[in-house]
């Protein structure tokens, strides 16, 4: 298959931006877990960097097995695996979500009281809401700007799992305040205030799982080839034009699908008359050049076979 | 987004200008303060035991850090004694502010109840849920008296 020559830069770029995001969760994480104590705002937002370092890592492992050549047991290559990996994430990301959203809510339907204890330096006693409040702010504002890079990168490279991947980093930053406000509403004594932020961010990862379920099994039922900001691309009305203009074509339909970042799919055309086989080659590598990722058949048929395709 | 976090930053230094903060959720601390400090009290020597002490309390290790935390917060303390599960489940639903009796930091009433921390060994003292002030004043008021509580220990073990 063809990849694209000019994205080995942007692909090494994009997994030094994972590799900073698992370290850096990781670190983010482990902060938390050392600061929670009792309190459900605190164990969601650790819970949220925990299955947050789940999409970079699924972004690295499927970088690495998507430029496999295909072979006779996987013929299209290896370009679904990022589609894959990303569904796996969405997955994952969804359940965690819907298990946090019942443990916040059964907390307030049981009416529980948070305290959260103290923590001592030379003698001196302070509330460990501080200590909270300072983790939430480490794990939130680099997210922020992790996430505004990936979202560039995953524009120039289409690659929907990184877009999607920034999402989640940008909604870290959004949750994070959630669980502010659920300390600081805690320490103004309201009971509420922890559990009913811990809700509010659950609620942020089910919205993120199922948004992103929902794009990966397009992807995996042939949905058609779409920007990373969910417009429809306007190759294949491109390719069909450009078909079209060919002098030995009479009609003219294209059918694409993307395979993680490579977009795949047929031209059918109904030629004029007998076709040479060298105006086929021709016809492939002129329209293949309208985009680095397409990997074209021009297919010569009596009549166009599918309704549904751009025509 | 930005306005957002900067709101949250100026909540954040006002609160810590105040010094009413973290606050209770039933105002316990400000109750007991020149009020009434009401202590459970679980019968385990030699943290609470007896009802010789001063003023008719117990004797002990818990006893003497609550009198502490009463004179620092010019509390008078009423003390009731009782099985522990009665008096936690007082403590769980506010009609107690603290128990005491040699309680553990793992012990099974621990999601239901505020503890402070350890302050001898794994011994705690356990405080009414949701009240971070309280909790927060309590620990504060053990903090110079740990080396106190080691002396009473150390001596009432010869």
């Amino acid at each position: 298959m063809r990849v694209p020559a000019d994205r080995e830069d942007l692909h090494r770029k994009a997994r030094r931006v994972a590799w900073i995001s698992i370290v850096y969760l990781a670190s983010a994480a482990t902060l938390l877990a050392l600061v929670m104590g009792d309190s459900q705002a605190l164990k969601t937002e650790w819970v949220d960097d925990l299955v947050s370092i789940v999409p970079p890592l699924a972004f690295i492992a499927s970088s690495r097995v998507k430029r496999r050549a295909p072979n006779a047991k996987f013929p299209y290559g290896y370009h679904r695996a990022s589609t894959v990996a990303f569904f796996a994430a969405a997955v994952c990301l969804l359940g965690v979500g819907g298990y946090l959203l019942f443990d916040g809510v059964s907390k307030l339907v049981a009416r529980e009281r948070v305290t959260l204890g103290v923590f001592a330096i030379d003698g001196h006693v302070h509330w460990r809401g501080w200590l909270g409040l300072s983790a939430i702010a480490y794990s939130a504002v680099p997210a922020f700007f992790l996430g505004r890079a990936k979202r560039k990168l995953a524009r120039k490279m289409s690659d929907l799992g990184l877009a999607a991947d920034a999402d989640m980093n940008r909604a870290d930053a959004v949750s994070a305040g959630a669980a502010m406000i659920g300390i600081v509403g805690l320490g103004l004594g309201w009971w509420w205030a922890d559990a009913a932020a811990a809700a509010v961010i659950s609620l942020d990862l089910i919205w993120d799982g199922w948004t992103n379920v929902k794009r990966a099994v397009h992807q995996l039922m042939d949905e058609r080839p779409e920007t990373v900001d969910d417009e429809p691309e306007d190759l294949p009305d491109k390719i069909a034009w450009g078909a079209r203009a060919l002098a030995w074509v009479e009609h003219a339909a294209v059918r694409l699908r993307s395979d993680g970042g490579v977009l795949v799919g047929e031209v059918f055309v109904v030629p004029r008359g007998p076709v040479d086989v060298r105006l086929l080659v021709q016809a492939t590598e002129k329209l293949q050049q309208l985009d680095d990722r397409l990997n074209l058949v021009v297919v010569p048929v009596g009549e166009l076979p599918v309704a549904n395709a751009t025509a | 987004m930005r306005s957002a976090a900067a709101k949250v930053l100026g909540v954040m230094l006002a609160l810590t200008a105040c010094d009413r903060f973290p606050r209770d959720s039933r105002d316990t601390l400000e109750r007991v303060e020149h009020g009434e400090l009401r202590v459970g009290v679980i019968e385990h020597a030699p943290w609470a035991f007896g009802d010789d002490g001063p003023e008719g309390g117990p004797r002990g290790a818990d006893a003497e850090l609550v009198r502490g935390f009463a004179e620092d917060v010019h509390a008078h303390v009423t003390w009731r004694r009782g099985p522990a599960g009665e008096l936690f489940i007082s403590l769980e639903r506010g009609e107690l502010d603290l128990v005491i009796g040699g309680i553990r930091k793992d012990t099974p009433w621990k999601k239901r109840v505020a503890l402070t921390r350890p302050y001898y060994a794994d011994r705690v003292i356990a405080s009414s849920p949701g009240e971070n002030a309280l909790l927060l004043r309590l620990e504060r008021a053990i903090e110079p008296r740990r080396k106190l509580v080691n002396d009473f220990l150390t001596e009432a073990s010869r």
